[in-house]
């Protein structure tokens, strides 16, 4: 087999891998369009900084 | 109007307009963008500045560019504008500009011979526990996870973040990360504001990603932006005729219509307190500054708080005439309704006399503000401080009346709902010397000396109800084009107009629509300098990479065990190839 090919197979098994790999995982906290998707679910403690905990909110107050 | 890049278009002039010396111009606001509008109809467009109006509610012109020496109150900057090489219209119009002191040096020239002298440096940009250096400053601590929830925002299309915010894109990774704190507090971007916004910014800067640390990237004037920008361009405008008419209120500007075409056809004024129109001609080209960041600021001083009101005020009622025009006019109150609580609204300036806190700005910035050098080079933050209060000491002197025994100091919070540390109050209802003893305290000032030495400051709070009114969370159109759909006389420019891939809060903004707008409504034959194109750089990405991994090379990257197969298979695949020099060349490997 052409040497160009014996390079390519093992990449394109890898590529496969990965997407397969990436496309397996579970959809992670973050997500568009959905208010506060993302601030529902963090694990930011009542001890972290002011701007840390307003993170979880819209603005309007902690 | 087309976009251009490199040296040929850029050192080329534009040959005269057909009809140029037949046209007047009528500019609504003389903040930056209506006055590069004029510099531009000057300069490129040849319009005879005798007939280039300039309409100023105020009594000075500048609008959101700093600062001011006021008799009564003392000196005042209610924020300054970062600023980098790659502002492209920038420079382009300030290269034309002389200084005030030397009509032979241009405000680029003293610019960038000063910028060279004293590069931005900044030695600690995070602060915490009352004046200690953040352990992990200098870090930008982003997860793997982080860095592909950016990547994730980088990649999805602007079309499909319509209204989507900044905290329902990331999660608490990246927040957590000294990334998040750097960029929020450099940009004054809220969890809360748009996600549109934000990207545009990470694609738009990404060639400063390795310098948010230290941020050396930032040039600044030598004095405020009103007394190094402003003034030198308000003499170039007067040099040539152009009219400036202060206390001028535009009310309206009413648009005749039919299917295709878009014509302003009368200006309603008030000229200090008398009503009065103007009958317009397609001749007549209208450019109206719509919004402002600074609208409806208030002052207090050491014993008072800054009055919390908020009218809506001129630049926005004037949008809201047109927006009911027009639906491509955009959508005013998107901006200005509804502005959350805990937003940014409260600066100050402080002005000490005396020597006491000398030691403690020098512990944390390394420098000498005596020095005559950049200070703190942007922000220093204090990352424990409820009101994520900000501290920036410019060159000193910041004016050029100010005194060798003054030092001025300014100070944001971006947080507003909160009481403070020392003072618990929210920074809104902090008089002048509370909002300095709060600094003082977090700067490591011994808690017997804060009362002191605060009363014996000038310290102004300022009430900005709109400051980051460009970052509230919006859609496609939400914000008029610059030359709306089949305008034939009226354009759009500042922060709240849109033009594609670049970033509102800049001073490049307002330039680049100013541009944009004179270019297209005179058909100016010559190309509007393109976004700095760094986004679609290999370098720049590959070099993006490796700082947002705290300068990890591929190999030291968190793989599992099918990455590293991937990467391996990919990197023998490019062994030996000009991918493979760049991957190199930018520390990857």
């Amino acid at each position: 087999m052409n040497k160009k090919y014996l390079l390519l197979i093992p990449a394109a098994l890898a590529a496969g891998a990965v997407i397969t790999h990436h496309l397996s995982k579970k959809h992670h906290h973050c997500c568009h369009h959905q208010h506060h998707c993302c601030s529902q679910q963090t694990k930011i403690a009542e001890n972290e900084p002011v701007y840390l905990r307003e993170t979880q909110t819209s603005g309007h107050g902690l | 109007m087309y976009y251009s890049n490199g040296n040929y278009e850029a050192f080329a002039r534009p040959k005269k307009p057909a009809d140029a010396a037949k046209k007047s111009a009528y500019i609504v606001g003389s903040g930056l963008a209506g006055l590069a509008a004029a510099a531009f109809l000057v300069r490129d467009g040849q319009v005879p500045g005798n007939q280039i109006h300039v309409f100023e509610e105020l009594d000075l012109p500048g609008g959101s560019m700093d600062g001011i020496l006021n008799e009564q109150r003392g000196y005042i900057i209610r924020g300054g504008r970062e600023m980098e090489p790659h502002f492209e219209t920038l420079w382009d119009l300030f290269r034309s500009i002389p200084t005030l002191e030397n009509a032979d040096v241009s405000v680029l020239d003293e610019f960038y011979w000063l910028n060279k002298a004293d590069p931005s440096n900044s030695q600690t940009r995070v602060i915490e526990k009352r004046g200690n250096k953040l352990a992990s400053d200098g870090q930008l601590t982003l997860s793997r996870q982080a860095i592909e929830e950016i990547a994730k925002l980088v990649l999805t299309s602007e079309s499909q973040l319509d209204n989507v915010k900044i905290n329902e894109v990331f999660g608490s990774d990246f927040f957590k990360s000294n990334f998040w704190l750097y960029w929020s507090t450099m940009f004054a971007f809220e969890p809360w504001a748009s996600a549109m916004e934000m990207r545009r910014y990470l694609l738009r800067f990404v060639h400063h990603v390795g310098t948010l640390q230290n941020m050396s990237a930032l040039k600044f004037t030598k004095y405020n932006q009103y007394e190094s920008l402003v003034k030198p361009l308000i003499k170039y405008l007067q040099d040539h005729g152009v009219k400036f008419q202060y206390n001028t209120v535009v009310n309206n500007i009413v648009v005749k219509q039919n299917d295709t075409q878009k014509q302003a056809v009368k200006i309603e004024l008030t000229v200090k307190n008398e009503k009065q129109t103007l009958d317009l001609t397609t001749d007549d080209l209208v450019f109206v500054t719509n919004g402002s960041i600074t609208e409806s600021t208030t002052y207090g001083d050491n014993e008072h708080p800054a009055p919390q009101t908020h009218p809506i005020g001129a630049s926005w009622e004037l949008w809201e005439k047109l927006a009911a025009q027009d639906p491509t006019f955009g959508q005013p109150a998107k901006f200005y309704q509804d502005i959350p609580e805990a937003n940014w609204t409260m600066s100050a300036t402080c002005t000490f006399s005396d020597d006491r806190i000398i030691p403690y700005i020098q512990k944390i910035t390394g420098k000498d503000p005596r020095s005559g050098s950049i200070v703190t080079s942007g922000p220093v933050s204090i990352r424990d401080s409820n009101w994520l209060l900000g501290i920036s000491i410019s060159r000193q002197p910041h004016f050029q009346q100010q005194k060798s025994n003054e030092l001025i100091v300014w100070l944001y919070g971006l947080f507003s709902d909160q009481p403070g540390n020392y003072i618990h109050k929210k920074i809104a209802d902090c008089n002048g010397q509370e909002i300095c003893e709060e600094f003082l305290y977090h700067i490591g000032v011994p808690e017997n000396q804060i009362a002191e030495i605060a009363q014996a400051a000038n310290s102004i709070p300022i009430h900005m109800p709109y400051i980051t009114s460009y970052f509230m969370s919006r859609q496609a159109g939400d914000r008029p084009l610059v030359v709306p759909k089949g305008s034939q006389n009226l354009a759009f420019i500042g922060n709240f107009a849109e033009t594609k891939r670049d970033t509102v809060f800049t001073t490049e903004y307002s330039v680049r629509t100013a541009m944009e707008a004179v270019y297209q409504l005179l058909d100016v034959d010559r190309g509007v300098p393109e976004v700095f194109d760094s986004a679609f750089d290999l370098r720049t990405i590959l070099s993006a990479l490796y700082y947002l991994n705290d300068k990890k090379r591929l190999a030291e990257l968190p793989l599992n065990q099918v990455e590293k197969v991937g990467l391996n298979a990919f990197l023998k695949k490019i062994h030996g190839t000009y991918l493979e020099e760049i991957f190199k060349a930018e520390k990857l490997l």
